[in-house]
């Protein structure tokens, strides 16, 4: 049995959420232009693990969305482009960026 | 924090934070079919910024591409599966995706109260509802690194590596991954004549509790010359449980 946390439920007495769970938390989105690389800091995050992610808001074949990376408590995104010689074989998406606290 | 509540459990993990908004299932769908290229998907338009979880089913790799905004609302968003292949397009035709279907889940931040009279309910000091006891909340329970080999093709052999990932505490959960990748392997199909291929990252189920993670073919047509390369990235599966 736990000994820290709370234990809600419903008019049923069904478990709502329970001691040993735990609930994400949003932390930061931001919308990035194509061919933008840039970063964040925030400090709060510092002590907890987070997850950074990117979703492209552009469609095509050859599109690809932000790299995102933490370093302390930094985070940065990277567009993302390459050639075959002279050729664009993909490129750079417009990107939104998500950074959620799961501990 | 001059409002809300912060709850800690016995592994000093925040169970409940009234000081970040949390997200919240808005809308889900089941057996969705993905036969188009790519599959545009409906949601509710909405003005708060979604995560859209996905859940594969076993016969093919998907992914979720990418969502569609159309200022001020979120209206879509594009699933990817894979095409029938190795695709040439001496046959004249373009690819065939392989239909399959996708359970999918949207969450935002939670824009209003649920109907439950009993539980917890916290807001924040711009009242600003941070968590109700009576909503599904997005809940990450794995985040695992994947890091895949570079697709190839040798002979007549076409190598799409996988790494298949196990998550034993929860069963049929949703996933996103993230970033996707991109590879490009074109070559000579006739005297002169160059076709290529594109490779995609995806998901497809193994079983309740494991999934694979792997390349699969997204595109194809004719080109102008030889090539093997891409942008293969360090991808995020992220493992999020259903309440």
């Amino acid at each position: 049995m736990s000994d820290f946390g709370v234990r809600i439920k419903d008019s049923s007495g069904n478990i709502l959420l329970d001691t040993p769970d735990r609930i994400t938390r949003f932390r930061y989105s931001t919308e990035v232009n194509a061919d933008a690389d840039d970063n964040v800091t925030l400090a709060d995050i510092d002590g907890y693990s987070t997850i950074e992610f990117s979703i492209m808001l552009e469609t095509g074949s050859g599109k690809c969305q932000h790299s995102v990376a933490r370093s302390g408590t930094q985070i940065s995104w990277v567009h993302q482009d390459g050639y075959a010689g002279i050729v664009k074989l993909y490129e750079s998406a417009k990107s939104l960026i998500f950074v959620f606290m799961y501990t | 924090m001059g409002y809300g509540i912060k709850i800690l459990n016995d592994n000093n993990e925040v169970q409940v934070d009234g000081e970040y908004r949390n997200f919240s299932e808005v809308e889900s769908d089941t057996n969705v079919t993905i036969n188009s290229y790519p599959e545009l998907i409906s949601i509710t338009n909405t003005s708060l910024v979604p995560v859209i979880a996905i859940r594969p089913d076993t016969d093919s790799f998907i992914n979720l591409f990418s969502y569609v905004y159309s200022s001020p609302n979120y209206t879509d968003f594009n699933v990817i599966g894979g095409i029938e292949g190795p695709y040439d397009p001496s046959y004249g035709v373009p690819p065939v995706v392989i239909s399959t279907t996708v359970d999918w889940i949207a969450y935002t931040e939670t824009p209003s109260k649920s109907t439950e009279t009993h539980g917890l309910r916290i807001y924040n000091s711009d009242t600003d509802l941070v968590f109700d006891s009576g909503k599904k909340y997005f809940d990450i329970v794995q985040v695992d690194q994947i890091i895949l080999d570079d697709p190839t093709h040798v002979g007549a052999v076409w190598n799409r590596p996988y790494e298949d990932i196990t998550h034993s505490s929860i069963e049929n959960p949703y996933y996103i991954l993230s970033p996707n990748g991109f590879w490009w392997i074109s070559g000579m199909v006739e005297p002169g004549k160059f076709a290529y291929i594109i490779f995609r990252i995806g998901l497809k189920q193994i079983s309740s509790t494991s999934v694979r993670v792997g390349w699969f073919w997204y595109d194809g047509g004719w080109c102008g010359g030889a090539a093997s390369t891409g942008y293969n990235p360090t991808c995020n599966l992220i493992t999020c449980n259903v309440r």
